[in-house]
């Protein structure tokens, strides 16, 4: 067996270890590969190689179960050796969660994202699922120290965008399931070439298929008779095609516009798909009176979307518009009404938009009748009222699919 | 002078070295293999245990110092349950957990199990031999002798030790393969005993060389015989605290050579096996023109040392001394 023989040969080699304890790793034999991790830490003069054999032997002690006491200090110690390292801070965290030391978890989280240097390469092999792994931690944790609020955000934040492994976002579900009671609110059905439609605007046939979550480029189309060279200010703007309320727009209809999005790499990832700028600001703090009169396309913009987590940074962000100057035909604002738990953003965000001279035309959109997201609005100056008319919906609450399919 | 890493000078020259692995559902120790070659069988008996040995020379100690025993925090005690297999010469085959539930009373103590048990074929029966301590609440460990058949304790015999019964710990004695219950229970001087099943234990030879040493030279495997000279491997013990009062250890072996009279004609220098502070041989024997010793690494993981004989024998004669 090579990594034994090689062992022998040099039983302070670091690299020798490391392979005679990743051998043993790889057979589940983790008493066996603790020693020669341990070897590792005793012969290396490489910080790196040092700190991953005390993440690997915790992971060890963590499989072999009911040692978290010495779990810890492993990962403690990694800590020692590369503090601005990441990975270790999320076992610890991780650790502590599992031993049901809420605060413990918490506040390690919290140290190691204000702490980490998340530029660095990520190590792989020893169950750190990337900066996201923290807000799991944390909203594990945030329920058990009674921070329901924002265990909810959390939660739905990471299964909006993040795109996590299956045992995480399952995870998340169940977390989400056990707080609600229901898990069933995101499965999004997409327009597909031919289907019936409330309206079938003009080009439609350009498209095969939409990509918004729940409808929102068709809806805006249909809003504006599937208007060509549109404009639009989107607020939240997430991925550059999945889910995304604007790419139809702009691939298809040839539309400009700018996004906003906080995620940093979720900017350069648009910026790098996408032919319309996105800019990385916070929507609560952003200027947009700046950004639109830098735009320089009028003042009667065709869409407005918002769409950030919370609630409350949605409305914060609305409340930033300068609605003074600038007029939007088409407004889609998500409330999410089903995971506020003050309920009270939805009914503050309506009485805004209608003193702002917006018509709520769509109210409660929801993927699954059940959790009530979205309203969709409308300016009646900039709408043609036979359109709006025709787009009306009859209840207070709609089920996008019914909405959209199934209006007679 | 001590020899460091027997492994890579048997390899070196001929030798192989094998992991003694297989699958569990444990995740934890298997550690202290014994072996015996039996007509055409090679069998090893591999310990198992519930706890993992922390040991390290660096600076990243545990909580409790360099060494340390980590249990599950649900369970202190130190439970041994022994595993059976055979070994074809490249891996084991068909490892199975010894049943001892013909025997399994509650236990007294926090040491559970026959520990450190050594593989003897005696009057046409395999054995298992090691010590218990979980009969008594103080802890009191006996040797004991366990006929195991298709991987089943079918008898089990705890020995009496040969004169003071009141000895709190007997334990490593080394049972000499072709003297059917007699063991080699002291090196220096040489002591050999013999148990009768269900009698008492006599001392059938007690030597009158007491060698210049300060250590003791404890067991140790089995003692097998080689042409007109028998011999074993025993260890050598340090236990030391360190300055925060935490402790640490090293173990070393020795193969010792006796003649057909009990005298110690060899001992060769100390050695370790693959520079381990913590490694422990409780099997050696003879396979054709091999010798094939058993041993752990820092009481977590189990190896196999196949060695020729002639080098075996250059070694015990001329090379370790």
């Amino acid at each position: 067996m090579k990594e034994l023989d090689s062992f022998i040969q040099t039983p302070f080699n670091d690299a020798a270890a490391f392979d005679l304890a990743e051998w043993y790793w790889d057979k589940k034999e983790y008493a066996s590969a603790l020693s020669f991790y341990l070897r590792v830490t005793e012969c290396s003069k490489v910080d790196l190689m040092i700190y991953k054999s005390l993440l690997k032997a915790g992971l060890c002690l963590e499989k072999q179960g009911d040692r978290t006491h010495y779990v810890k200090g492993m990962y403690l110690h990694a800590i020692s050796v590369l503090a601005k390292r990441p990975e270790a801070y999320f076992l610890l965290s991780r650790a502590y969660e599992y031993k049901k030391e809420w605060q413990e978890s918490y506040t390690t989280a919290e140290i190691g994202i204000s702490m980490c240097d998340f530029v660095l390469d990520e190590l792989d092999g020893v169950e750190y699922p990337g900066k996201w792994g923290f807000l799991f931690e944390k909203s594990v944790v945030l329920w058990h120290m009674g921070r329901i609020k924002e265990s909810i955000e959390l939660s739905m934040y990471l299964l909006e965008n993040i795109e996590m492994p299956e045992l995480y976002e399952t995870q998340v579900r169940k977390n989400i399931k056990f707080i609600w009671g229901t898990d069933n609110w995101s499965k999004p059905t997409y327009y597909k070439k031919g289907d019936n439609i409330r309206y079938k605007f003009n080009g439609i046939d350009k498209i095969d298929i939409n990509h918004s979550q729940a409808f929102q480029d068709m809806f805006v189309l249909m809003a504006l008779d599937g208007k060509v060279e549109g404009k639009y200010l989107e607020i939240g703007a997430y991925k550059p095609y999945e889910h995304s309320n604007t790419y139809l727009l702009e691939d298809k209809f040839n539309w400009k516009g700018v996004s906003l999005e906080i995620n940093g790499p979720l900017v350069t990832w648009f910026n790098g798909k996408r032919k319309n700028q996105c800019l990385q600001r916070d929507a609560t703090k952003a200027n947009y009176l700046e950004i639109l009169d830098s735009q320089n396309m009028g003042t009667d913009y065709d869409y407005l979307q918002l769409d950030c987590e919370p609630a409350r940074n949605t409305f914060e962000a609305l409340l930033l518009i300068p609605f003074d100057k600038y007029r939007f035909a088409v407004i889609t604002y998500e409330h999410d009404w089903y995971i506020d738990v003050d309920k009270t953003m939805r009914d503050k965000s309506r009485k805004y938009l209608q003193m702002m001279g917006y018509k709520l035309i769509v109210p409660n959109i929801s993927i699954d009748k059940e959790n009530w997201f979205e309203d969709w609005w409308v300016h009646p100056d900039l709408i043609s009222p036979k359109i709006m008319e025709l787009l009306i919906s009859k209840t207070e609450n709609n089920s996008v699919k019914d909405y959209i399919f199934n209006y007679i | 002078m001590a020899i460091q890493n027997l492994a890579k000078l048997v390899i070196d020259n001929g030798g192989k070295i094998y992991p003694l692995v297989f699958p569990t559902d444990k995740k934890t120790a298997l550690f202290n293999p014994s072996i015996l070659v039996k007509d055409n069988e090679i069998l090893i008996s591999i310990r198992h245990c519930q706890y993992t040995l922390y040991h390290t020379a660096g600076k990243f100690e545990s909580r409790y110092g360099p060494l340390c025993y980590l249990n599950p925090e649900n369970d202190l005690t130190l439970t041994t349950t022994n595993y059976l297999s055979n070994w074809n010469g490249k891996e084991l085959v068909n490892p199975t957990l010894v049943d001892t539930s013909n025997f399994d009373v509650k236990p007294l103590w926090e040491f559970v199990g026959l520990e450190d048990a050594r593989l003897v074929h005696w009057d046409n029966a395999v054995y298992l031999t090691g010590v218990r301590r979980d009969t008594e609440t103080t802890g009191i460990g006996r040797m004991e002798l366990s006929k195991i058949k298709m991987n089943k304790e079918v008898s089990r015999f705890r020995i009496p030790t040969p004169f003071n019964k009141a000895s709190y710990c007997e334990k490593n004695w080394m049972p000499i393969l072709d003297m059917p219950f007699h063991y080699v229970k002291w090196c220096n001087p040489v002591e050999i005993v013999k148990a009768n099943i269900n009698g008492d234990t006599e001392q059938v030879f007690l030597g009158d060389t007491i060698l210049p040493i300060t250590k003791d030279m404890r067991g140790g495997s089995q003692v097998i015989r080689i042409g007109d000279h028998r011999m074993c491997v025993i260890h050598e013990t340090d236990y030391w605290r360190n300055t925060q009062g935490n402790k640490d250890a090293t173990y070393r072996h020795r193969i010792i050579l006796f003649d057909m009279d009990w005298n110690i004609i060899h001992r060769t220098d100390a050695f370790d096996f693959m520079q381990g502070m913590i490694e422990f041989c409780c099997g050696i024997a003879e396979l054709n023109d091999k010798i094939l010793l058993t041993f752990s690494y820092s009481d977590n993981a189990a190896f196999l040392l196949e060695i020729t004989k002639d080098y075996f024998l250059k070694l015990v004669y001329e090379g370790i001394r």
